[in-house]
């Protein structure tokens, strides 16, 4: 007696799927917004002369980055309601569509606060790659610190993080999947849904592992779009 | 007699344990081409770099157009639009165009009109004779250019003091006169320039007045005409029969 | 004033450590003062909750010990496994290469928790398809080849970025001194590959010491997984949740900063 594949249940658990699928883009999406600003403006504080923001921004990214990302998740849905505290969230879920907001923002927040440490130690190698006389000459024309970082140091430093950040991102995508262990409905959690209920897991995650892929895929395509139209002028210098 | 737009005053500067700058007075009067010159590690760059504060001085005083740098009251941003500097490895903005490298400047420090900017940008790259490269990239000119450009990018601000750091050391040798003939240009044009360099025959021809300095000190102080026919310590003479013997 | 702090800091690793601990704590402590008035962190400290913590139920390996035996069997296996993965992607013949192309492409770009259903999936599948018989493994055992399949990409990667840093040159001496394919990485190339590689392995050790949490999601008692039985049973989600990261973050910050030191030291070595 072989195993015989079933593929008809990924039809049957279409809808389970779809909305699998839609909550990971979701936590995608607006995790790799949240956490690509946060980490920006970690990382420009780790690169900063100021004693006090470096050291916060080191204590920052050395904390978010050392504890499980399923620990800060539990930590964060267990001791908070987060929307006791911050009322609007409800709106927002309602807004998204999600149906356990407290343990969708709860997966979102863990997700920004531990991508962003990363994306922080990122952006602040690459502002550190470009050279000083970029600075000096910016400094020399009169431009104050926050001119210096974002009209000049900060564009060059992107143009060198895309690869690397892009890394992130494509994690963030992968870790978004912690987010079942607190219920929230998304793809791996469909996976598992479907294995629960039918014991065809292996069908189930044949189709999510592509519908992953495709994400993933999907994403470095758009950040090589992204690099691709940076390098507009900046080759080798 | 003109007055002194950048005056320095018993200037001490130590990087560790090292005595970059020895109890340096330094005045320029305006309107005045002052060449700075000297062996390398002599502290001629670090002096120059103090006059915009790119480095900090340890001890002393330090007025440039009136400005106390170190007084607290002192916008040092303010300072530093009226001080151009002209850098030896150009550092042009990679990422920008080279009109967006003259305009950025005027546009986001002194907040002119964009259209304004661009008029005189287009205006100072005629000045140094690459107008039909605006639209391209640092990356796709030459050395020689690249200085021109970084040049005409320091014009667009309207200073009245222009520092150069040796201008011409990182340009090959064909290169080195298309940017001299646009600094002796300036020369006559009324600006106030101190420039540290090693092309000797510039320092001659539009210097009124040469600066020797060695192991962070200001050994001499004249005009070329006595310093090149008369140069008074031995380190200056060795230094000249040196560089002149090349 | 600042910049002594500072030097003070980049050369006293372990001061620094502390007082980032003591920051961590006095945060916690805060959050605690203003939402969780009253704690009960003596009723989560008691001998038994600790001993269930770090070692697991009397008699079997549970806690914080099998949260590293874990990370060490895994990270072992993927050694081994990931090398040759890595030397296969290096290859310029295709049917080594393309496999292990796929291997590595397949396995980063889908989420660990997945790899660990497919072991957990695909096992009952398989021995199904080849052995008929339904199998049984156990949890520890799903996780630790679970964990391995998925190591071995990165440290794949890792491999093939560090043959990829040695010289041309290096080939070509070893080629002309006679040489074959075999004892030209042996002998030259990944040894000193290995020397260059050390730093990433060890932040993928990290990494991996991290995400044996995720063996919770199959029932395996580590560390994580025996924090959540005791928070099912006492409710003291803030001071049991607190005492996991921290403890986490002492293990993974120690470890990041001991790679930070070999790094600089490898650097010295290979600069002179």
């Amino acid at each position: 007696m072989g195993y015989e594949f079933d593929w008809s249940v990924l039809l049957e658990y279409k809808e389970l799927l779809i909305t699998g699928l839609l909550t990971t883009i979701k936590l995608s999406v607006i995790g790799i917004f949240l956490s690509f600003i946060i980490g920006s403006l970690v990382g420009i504080g780790r690169a900063s002369k100021n004693f006090w923001i470096s050291l916060f921004s080191s204590y920052y990214v050395e904390s978010f980055r050392n504890i499980p990302l399923i620990v800060q998740m539990f930590f964060i849905y267990f001791t908070f309601t987060l929307t006791d505290i911050f009322p609007f969230l409800e709106k927002w879920g309602e807004f998204l569509h999600i149906s356990d907001t407290n343990a969708f923002f709860s997966a979102l927040i863990g997700l920004v606060l531990y991508t962003s440490a990363y994306i922080g130690e990122v952006v602040k190698a690459g502002i550190n790659a470009v050279p000083n006389g970029q600075k000096e000459a910016a400094e020399s024309l009169g431009m104050n610190s926050f001119q210096v970082m974002w009209l000049i140091i900060y564009p060059q430093a992107i143009k060198i993080i895309i690869p690397p950040i892009t890394n992130q991102f494509l994690n963030l995508i992968k870790n978004s999947s912690l987010a079942m262990t607190l219920g929230v409905a998304e793809l791996t959690f469909a996976t598992q849904q479907i294995d629960s209920e039918t014991f065809r897991g292996f069908e189930a995650a044949t189709a999510v592992t592509i519908l992953y892929m495709i994400l993933t895929l999907f994403t470095s395509f758009i950040m090589n779009l992204i690099d691709m139209k940076f390098s507009k002028g900046v080759k080798n210098v | 007699m003109k007055k002194n737009i950048i005056q320095m005053k018993d200037i001490n500067k130590w990087y560790g344990e090292y005595h970059a700058l020895r109890n340096v007075n330094f005045n320029v009067k305006q309107g005045e081409v002052v060449v700075i010159c000297g062996p390398s590690g002599s502290g001629k760059s670090t002096l120059i770099r103090c006059i915009n504060r790119l480095e900090e001085i340890d001890e002393g005083k330090l007025i440039v157009d009136d400005q106390d740098l170190y007084d607290k009251k002192t916008n040092i941003n303010k300072v530093r639009q009226e001080v151009g500097m002209v850098f030896q490895h150009f550092n042009l903005f990679p990422h920008l165009s080279i009109l967006e490298n003259i305009t950025i400047a005027p546009v986001k420090v002194k907040k002119k009109n964009k259209q304004e900017a661009e008029d005189l940008a287009m205006k100072l790259l005629e000045r140094v004779k690459i107008p039909h490269h605006a639209h391209k990239y640092p990356s796709e000119i030459s050395g020689g250019q690249k200085q021109r450009v970084a040049i005409a990018r320091t014009l667009a601000m309207e200073p009245k003091i222009i520092l150069f750091d040796e201008p011409t050391s990182a340009l090959d040798p064909e290169m080195i006169g298309e940017v001299l003939d646009v600094m002796k240009e300036l020369a006559k044009d009324n600006y106030t320039i101190v420039c540290v360099t090693h092309e000797m025959g510039f320092a001659r021809e539009v210097g009124d007045r040469i600066v020797f300095m060695d192991a962070g000190e200001i050994l001499e102080e004249d005009t070329p005409e006595e310093f090149f026919n008369n140069p008074k310590t031995e380190r200056a003479q060795k230094f000249l029969s040196e560089i002149l013997h090349h | 004033m600042f910049r002594h702090i500072e030097n003070y800091f980049s050369k006293h690793k372990i001061q620094f450590f502390i007082f980032n601990t003591i920051l961590i704590v006095s945060i916690l402590k805060t959050i605690q003062v203003f939402i969780y008035p009253e704690t009960h962190f003596s009723e989560i400290f008691t001998k038994d909750n600790m001993r269930f913590l770090f070692f697991g139920r009397p008699g079997e390996i549970g806690g914080l010990a099998l949260t590293f035996v874990l990370a060490i069997v895994s990270i072992f296996l993927s050694f081994f496994i990931g090398s040759l993965l890595g030397i296969m992607r290096w290859s310029s013949v295709k049917i080594i290469k393309i496999p292990a192309v796929l291997y590595i492409e397949i396995i980063r770009s889908i989420p660990l928790l997945m790899v660990i259903f497919w072991v957990f999936f695909a096992i009952p599948v398989f021995s199904m398809m080849f052995f008929h018989t339904q199998a049984h493994v156990s949890p520890t055992v799903a996780a630790i080849i679970a964990f391995t399949i998925f190591t071995s990409a990165y440290v794949a990667e890792i491999i093939r970025s560090g043959i990829n840093s040695i010289p041309k040159g290096q080939f070509e001496a070893a080629k002309s001194l006679g040489m074959n394919s075999r004892q030209i990485f042996t002998l030259i190339i990944l040894p000193q590959a290995y020397r260059k590689m050390i730093p990433a392995l060890i932040s993928q050790f990290i990494s991996l010491f991290k995400d044996t949490s995720l063996a919770y999601t199959i029932g395996v008692i580590e560390f994580f997984r025996a924090a959540t039985i005791i928070n099912n049973r006492l409710y003291l989600s803030f001071e049991i949740f607190s005492f996991v990261a921290l403890v986490y973050f002492s293990i993974a910050f120690s470890m990041s900063k001991f790679s930070e030191h070999l790094e600089r030291k490898v650097e010295k070595q290979l600069n002179t």
